[in-house]
Order: structure tokens, then C-alpha cells, then sequence
């Protein structure tokens, strides 16, 4: 058998399909497919919003659970996340991007070709640019070892612990009624209160007000240490972006109080014999948990 | 109750009804014209190609209809093919886009996922310089083009 002119079978693929099969192959494969000829590159790199998008999406790079984000759930109906939201939702990721380039340039450096050509941009503009990142930093993820910063200074058991990674701090709150806040850099505390006479059960943060609440009746306390008496022992909190805050207390009790108006939204009273563990609020929903001994 | 399918080559195939009806254009073709004895034209389809989907069907005629949105948990989608299906698929290039083209036209869902993973297979773990050999692509890219790709993706080599 003879064959007489090889063809090129797989670039007359209507487009349609030829995402079918793109959408099928890993990443390393579609940076091949980019690197074959003219035709595959615009293919793959020009259809950012569909195709990349989906990409992010099948990898779990974005929210793929409308109940998770409520604010973008209408009426049951997928609405697309823009870029920007999407990169709010994940701040922790420019940071590693930051840190595995610095890692990348270095060992482009020690090696022989000290190319700068290979400065890598840090820009994240498009939804294949927030694919390929997050597929390199989750790769690097799996393979390298994290690093170990070890906060020591608490005398009690820690309860909880709230990262504020675009502050660069950590919080945490012990049995005792001890609050500490620390460098996430360095890992040098930065801050001791001790307002609190019992154990810190929770924390919550928003916009630039920390707040605390504890076993005994006198909290949440607000930054800057201001103490307000609830007449609840507070045991978990959640704080939305409208200032309301959510608590649940060891009377198993779940409050809402409006932080702007200092008033109070209003009381649900859980099972009987129980204390709430777990509560989180948004607009249109309350959802706690409880538990008991 | 038998369907007769004519292809390109005006080549006539019988099968059973429920085999056709894998096909949702023939399907859809069926219910709207009615049951009738005469032919269904494939006007797209040649023979050799027909004779393949048909095996298909005949194959998978007592499958359950898959109902699948794939937007819903695309992550649920793998790349694994049945034993069957991936000899079914042992076929030359040609045939394989072939066979692709035609379920995509009748609208054979299964099918068209099975031949779409089987190239998608093919281009797995394969450099830029295999795939072209692999499907005859030729490389239209200057030497400087092609440097300066490369270094773009420096970064994300051996992820």
C-alpha cells in the first residue's frame, strides 16, 4: 500500500471538536499543542474566556459550587465569575507566585546560562494565564516541601487561628484567654492581649476590624480592644462583608447582630442541651452546627 | 421493526431500529417523518465509514441513553476508554477522523467521546516535534518565533 501525500487530518477538525480533544489532553500536552504550528497557537491561546475558563473550572481552579459563592447564584442560574473576583477568592495565590518565581529566577541564575529572558511575569490577566499558574504552583505544591514556621509563645492550648495573608499576620487565640498576633513572615509575635478571661473560641476579620470572641460573657471584643458585653459565651462567629456578624454560643444560641448599627438582627435557639460549633451567615441564609458533650 | 440506511456511495445497510436510533439525527429523522420503508439517506457518510458506526451501535445498541451535561462536574470525566471500544478504535488515522466526523454529524454522543479521547490519547506525553510527525502538521514558525516560544514556557516544562 502506498500512501501518496500525508495529510494534515487533525487541523481540519471543525473547531468545535478540536476543543473536544484540547479540553481532554494535560497541560503539558496543550503547551505542546501551542508550540506544533500557527494554527493549534491561536487556536489554543485565542479563546481565552471559553476555553480556559472551562479549563479553570474542571481543575477546581474556581468555585464550581454556586451554593459555596451565594452572592453569585441567582435563582439556581451559573453565573460566570469575572477575573478579578475569581483572584479576591484566592489572594493567597499571588503571593506563591511571588515566592516560586523568586525560586525559579534563582536557580535560572546559579545554573550556567544566565539568561534574564526568563523573568517571568507576574501579571495575571487572563483566565489562561490563572490556569497556568495555578497548575504550576499546585505542581510545585505536591512536589516540594512546605516550610515550617513554628509560632511559640502560647502558654495554653490554641483554639483558633485566622490568617490574614494579605496583611501578612496571623492571629491566634488560646484557652486562657490569650490573643496573639504574629508575622507570617518572620513568625515573631507581634502583639499579646489579654483582655479576654477565658478561652478564645473564635475569630473573624473584614475589611480592617479583627474580632475575638470568647467563652465568657463579656465578648467579642473589637479592635482596638474594645470589649463588648454580648451576655453570651460566645463559641464560634462568622462576619460578613455587610458587617453583620453571626455568633453561636455555648447556650446553643445563634445571634446576628448588625456591627454598623449595633443592633441586633436577630435570635435562633438551637436543640436543646447543646452549643453551637460552627455558624456562617450570608445574604439570604443562616447555617450553624451543634453539638454537645 | 428494521431501518435501511443509504451512505455516500449509495451503499444500502438494514439494522434494527434501536441500533439506528443510537444515532439522535436518525432518531429525530425517524419521529418526524414516521415509521416509513424507505431509505435514510446519509448523504455525509461513506461506507466503509457507515459499516464502523454501525458495528458501534450494534455493540452498545443495550447501553443505558446517557443524559450527561458535562458543565455539571466536568471533573468527573475521565480519559479512560472501555476495552471494546479502544480496539474498535485501533483503526489508521484517517478512519479514526473519519469515524469522528460521522458521529459528530449523526450526533452520536458516546462515540464521538470515545474517538475524541483516542486522539487525545495519541497527543498525550508526545513533544511539539512528535505531534507534527504524528498528524503531518507542518511547522510554520520562524527559528526566532520558535526560540522565543520555547522560553515562554520554560517555567512550566516537566509540570
Amino acid at each position: 500500500m502506498s500512501k501518496s501525500k500525508p495529510v494534515n487530518l487533525l487541523s481540519r477538525l471543525p473547531t468545535e471538536l478540536a476543543f473536544v480533544i484540547l479540553y481532554q489532553i494535560p497541560y503539558r500536552s496543550l503547551t505542546a499543542m501551542t508550540r506544533v504550528d500557527r494554527y493549534w497557537r491561536t487556536l489554543i491561546l485565542q479563546h481565552d474566556n471559553s476555553f480556559w475558563y472551562r479549563l479553570c473550572q474542571k481543575h477546581g481552579y474556581l468555585p464550581s459550587d454556586p451554593v459555596l459563592f451565594s452572592g453569585h447564584a441567582s435563582g439556581g442560574h451559573k453565573v460566570l465569575i469575572q477575573l478579578g473576583e475569581a483572584l479576591q477568592m484566592r489572594p493567597g495565590l499571588t503571593r506563591a507566585l511571588e515566592q516560586s518565581s523568586k525560586n525559579f529566577e534563582a536557580r535560572i541564575s546559579s545554573s550556567s546560562s544566565p539568561s534574564l529572558d526568563a523573568r517571568i511575569d507576574k501579571r495575571i490577566n487572563t483566565w489562561c494565564r490563572l490556569f497556568e499558574i495555578s497548575t504550576i504552583l499546585e505542581a510545585e505544591w505536591k512536589v516540594g516541601k512546605p516550610t515550617i514556621k513554628e509560632l511559640r509563645g502560647h502558654q495554653d492550648p490554641v483554639l483558633c487561628v485566622k490568617i490574614l495573608p494579605l496583611w501578612d499576620r496571623v492571629v491566634t487565640g488560646d484557652r486562657s484567654g490569650c490573643l496573639k498576633i504574629w508575622c507570617a513572615t518572620t513568625g515573631a509575635c507581634l502583639r499579646t492581649f489579654r483582655q479576654h478571661r477565658m478561652g478564645v473560641s473564635s475569630l473573624v476579620f473584614q475589611k480592617n476590624i479583627l474580632i475575638s470572641g470568647s467563652w465568657i460573657q463579656e465578648a467579642p471584643y473589637l479592635k482596638p480592644q474594645k470589649i463588648v458585653d454580648l451576655g453570651e459565651q460566645v463559641s464560634s462567629m462568622h462576619l460578613t462583608e455587610r458587617m453583620e456578624l453571626a455568633f453561636g454560643t455555648l447556650s446553643g444560641r445563634v445571634k446576628i447582630i448588625s456591627l454598623k448599627t449595633v443592633s441586633s438582627l436577630g435570635t435562633f435557639i438551637g436543640p436543646a442541651g447543646t452549643y453551637c460549633n460552627a455558624v456562617s451567615l450570608s445574604e439570604s441564609r443562616l447555617e450553624a452546627a451543634f453539638g454537645s458533650q | 421493526m428494521p431501518v435501511t440506511l443509504t451512505s455516500l456511495d449509495d451503499v444500502k445497510f438494514t439494522v434494527d431500529k434501536d441500533v439506528a436510533e443510537r444515532s439522535i439525527l436518525i432518531k429525530n429523522m425517524i419521529e418526524d417523518v414516521g415509521e416509513s420503508d424507505s431509505p435514510i439517506p446519509l448523504p455525509n457518510v461513506s461506507s466503509a465509514v457507515l459499516k464502523k458506526v454501525i458495528e458501534y451501535c450494534e455493540h452498545h445498541r443495550n447501553d443505558p441513553v446517557q443524559v450527561q451535561d458535562e458543565t455539571d462536574d466536568p471533573r468527573k470525566r475521565s480519559n479512560d476508554i472501555e476495552e471494546w471500544d479502544m480496539k474498535f478504535m485501533a483503526v489508521d488515522q484517517e478512519m479514526l477522523f473519519e469515524i469522528i466526523l460521522a458521529a459528530n454529524y449523526l450526533d452520536i454522543k458516546p462515540l464521538l467521546d470515545v474517538g475524541c479521547k483516542t486522539v487525545a490519547n495519541i497527543i498525550k506525553g508526545k513533544t511539539p516535534e512528535e505531534i507534527r510527525k504524528t498528524f503531518n502538521i507542518v511547522n510554520d514558525f520562524t527559528p526566532e518565533e520558535e526560540a522565543q516560544i520555547k522560553k515562554e514556557n520554560e517555567w512550566a516544562e516537566d509540570r
